[in-house]
């Protein structure tokens, strides 16, 4: 009985959106090792209808993780589906390459535009850091407003928009950091950091079978399921003390004397649109506090400008960890 | 003539007496005192005359001699058959030396008895009192008296007490005959306390008082112990002394009042009541580390209770959350900064194959889903904590758990907020 009552629970809701959600983290892990964390963060924030940076060292395996998961859910064959670009960010790139040109038709005797790869379901930046401020900001309106305006015309872009960014640390040579403004764009900034040493050895002893898997890599979600998911985690149940255990925290960072920049009311409402999502990529219809444990970092630490170090490293989870205390408490009665 | 006068309408010999005595205290019209005190008379103009005559129909003042004599022969021309008497007036007791009394010159008196065939020989005082100087009370006269001295002097414990023939049977462990003291020694004695005042705790007490092992002290002025001579050791004066001894005084010896007397002591020397509050205050701090050694038990148990009797759902679900996570804390298996599924799922569960992670699901569920919990999960719910708490219980030893649950600091920390630490 424990075990049924276990399932039942687990799946409660919906049992489809959660088979969905499985379905796509096990693609994904077909290819990507020991990552589980990372991968649900990044279909949380495809979920929550935001975008994702993801920082590390190069050959940690975020590119891969990205093909990874756009392999996932666009096709290569099928045009009304999802599609998916990727552009390489360099020194010398320049808006109009993303965004799309205006060139002249010898036929017709007029300008048409021509568009860009932002034109896309899934958009792979690769090493964005790399790109020059002003490329940067061509992003700004995309991601935020889903629409790009060139010269006197405002283009949609599809209704699913969907970016994975990647960056090497800003310490390394040849970056242009972000603003904050682009920063607070992506709902999550997620490290990759080295797996351990079994998974290692594990992916040294299949790296063949890993990369056929990368190659033959199959979609598992339909545009429209996964539209129909991101509607699905919209209507995750969030308790009122959640919400409010996020304005504490979002607060607090205002306040906190280690942090010099605190997190915007726009990063709160990111902060609870991951939280819904994430309560559906657990299987959940309701979000519970460790869901905020779980993101709440890779939420907020890209916003936040640390006095220093040292609380670069203890400011928040201290902030966290006393809302989590006080929800873990609470007697909701 | 006078008499007659006087003692009309009295018939017995009383009545005759105190019409005199009347006649003397009577007043005039004005109220004022017809016949009045005076210690200096004066003397009749004409020498040779009646003292008697000028006292009672010319000065009508005098001293108590005056008015005993005319009484006398007031009362004898009756033919009541009266005589002077002299001797001191007063009041005054010693403070110093009880039962002695002290007197002046100016108390000296004089007044009349009076035969009557029936009683013999009765005091009556005629004299008028005296207005004008009322007698002022006079310090205390008698000299220091010298105590007597004790012949013997014991101390011991009550054996026996026969308190018909007031006989009491003691065993001396210290005894002083005749300014000898005999120490470090165990010997029943015999006393007779017919004459003794027996004294406790300064009061003066009877027989009855005395119990068996009590404490005592019996002293005796005796003449007859005066004519035995003390001995070097204590054998061959026991032996003299073989006879029911006589008491006169026996001190009862409370072992509540020596600890006052030797405080009292004390307190002379140092702030004595710093120590005694002190033990006070000690021992109050005793029992309130021991309530507060017990608070985890009590919190456990209260939740527990709560959990059993509660009817709202909530309450109960909350309850079998809170005592679980406080028998685990108290077990040190603590929960620090993990939110509590992931404790139950990753710590709990593994140690003790228990179902704590789908209880805490279910919980959190009833928390934060707003949703009620199915019949099903109702009944997993209420059957959860018992075989839980077997489960938890087993892996640890009886004296390890009660030692845990002693701890309090154990029970503190769950409550602190534990920084998180730096993870590099």
């Amino acid at each position: 009985m424990e075990h049924t009552l276990e399932q039942s629970h687990l799946q409660s809701g919906s049992n489809e959106s959660f088979t969905k959600i499985n379905s796509l983290i096990q693609n994904i892990e077909k290819v990507i090792r020991g990552k589980q964390t990372q991968v649900k963060l990044v279909i949380t924030c495809l979920l929550a209808k935001g975008h994702i940076l993801m920082e590390d060292n190069p050959g940690t395996g975020k590119t891969v993780l990205a093909r990874t998961l756009a392999g996932s859910i666009t096709s290569q064959s099928d045009e009304k589906d999802s599609v998916f670009k990727r552009v390489q960010f360099t020194p010398d790139l320049l808006p109009m390459d993303l965004l799309g040109t205006h060139i002249f038709d010898d036929v017709k005797k007029e300008f048409i535009f021509k568009k860009g790869p932002l034109f896309c379901n899934v958009l792979l930046a690769d090493e964005i850091n790399r790109a020059s401020p002003k490329v940067q900001s061509a992003l700004l309106e995309c991601m935020s407003e889903n629409q790009i305006t060139m010269g006197e015309k405002t283009y949609l872009l599809e209704k699913l928009f969907f970016t994975i960014a990647t960056q090497n640390p800003i310490e390394m040579e040849g970056t242009y950091p972000l603003p904050s403004a682009q920063l607070d764009r992506f709902f999550m900034k997620i490290y990759f950091g080295y797996v351990d040493e079994d998974t290692e050895l594990d992916i040294y002893k299949n790296f063949l079978k890993i990369h056929h898997n990368l190659e033959h890599i199959h979609q598992v979600l339909t545009k429209e399921e996964l539209l129909k998911l991101q509607d699905e985690a919209e209507q995750v149940f969030i308790h009122e003390e959640i919400i409010r255990a996020v304005l504490n925290i979002i607060r607090n960072t205002r306040s906190n004397e280690g942090i010099v920049l605190g997190a915007s009311t726009r990063s709160g409402i990111a902060f609870l649109k991951c939280l819904k999502a994430f309560a559906l990529v657990q299987g959940r219809t309701f979000v519970v506090e460790d869901d905020v444990k779980d993101i709440a970092s890779a939420v907020l630490d890209h916003r936040l400008i640390y006095k220093n170090k040292e609380s670069k490293i203890t400011a928040l989870p201290l902030i966290i960890n006393q809302e989590l205390k006080r929800l873990a408490n609470l007697k909701l009665y | 003539m006078l008499a007659d006068s006087i003692s009309q309408g009295a018939k017995t010999t009383i009545d005759k007496v105190l019409a005199v005595k009347n006649y003397f205290l009577a007043k005039d019209e004005l109220g004022e005192q017809i016949y009045k005190y005076s210690d200096n008379p004066g003397i009749p103009g004409l020498p040779g005359a009646s003292n008697l005559m000028y006292f009672l129909f010319e000065s009508k003042k005098g001293y108590c001699a005056y008015y005993a004599a005319s009484t006398v022969f007031l009362l004898r021309a009756m033919n009541i058959p009266s005589r002077i008497v002299t001797g001191f007036l007063t009041v005054d007791r010693s403070d110093k030396n009880k039962g002695w009394y002290w007197y002046y010159e100016d108390q000296s008196h004089a007044w009349v008895q009076v035969y009557f065939p029936e009683y013999g020989w009765i005091d009556f005082d005629t004299t008028v009192g005296n207005d004008e100087a009322e007698q002022s009370p006079t310090p205390d006269g008698t000299p220091p008296m010298q105590p007597p001295k004790a012949v013997l002097a014991a101390n011991g414990i009550v054996v026996d007490l026969d308190t018909l023939k007031k006989l009491s049977t003691i065993k001396i462990d210290h005894l002083i005959f005749k300014d000898v003291e005999y120490k470090n020694f165990s010997q029943t004695m015999t006393f007779d306390l017919k004459v003794a005042n027996i004294w406790k705790d300064s009061l003066k007490v009877s027989l009855s008082a005395m119990k068996k092992n009590d404490t005592v002290m019996l002293v005796s002025y005796a003449e007859k112990l005066k004519q035995f001579s003390p001995e070097k050791s204590i054998g061959p004066l026991l032996n003299k002394l073989s006879f029911n001894i006589p008491t006169d005084e026996v001190y009862i010896k409370l072992l509540k009042e020596k600890s006052k007397q030797e405080q009292a002591k004390e307190d002379q020397n140092a702030p004595q009541p710093i120590t005694y509050y002190i033990t006070r205050l000690f021992v109050a701090l005793l029992i309130l580390v021991c309530i507060l050694f017990l608070i985890p038990t009590i919190v456990y148990n209260w939740y527990k209770l709560k959990m059993k009797y509660s009817k709202h759902e909530l309450t109960k679900l909350y309850s079998t959350y809170k005592a679980s996570i406080i028998l685990l804390n108290q077990l040190k298996i603590e929960q620090g900064n993990m939110t509590p599924l992931y404790f139950a799922k990753n710590i709990v569960d593994p140690q003790f194959e228990t179902t704590f992670t789908t209880f805490m699901t279910l919980y959190l569920k009833s928390k934060y889903a707003n949703q009620k919990l199915s019949k099903e999960e109702n009944l997993f719910v209420r059957q959860f904590f018992i075989p839980f708490e077997k489960k938890v219980k087993q892996q640890f030893k009886f004296s390890t758990r009660v030692l845990r649950f002693l701890n309090i600091n154990q029970f503190i920390s769950y409550f602190q907020f534990s920084e998180p630490k730096q993870n590099a």
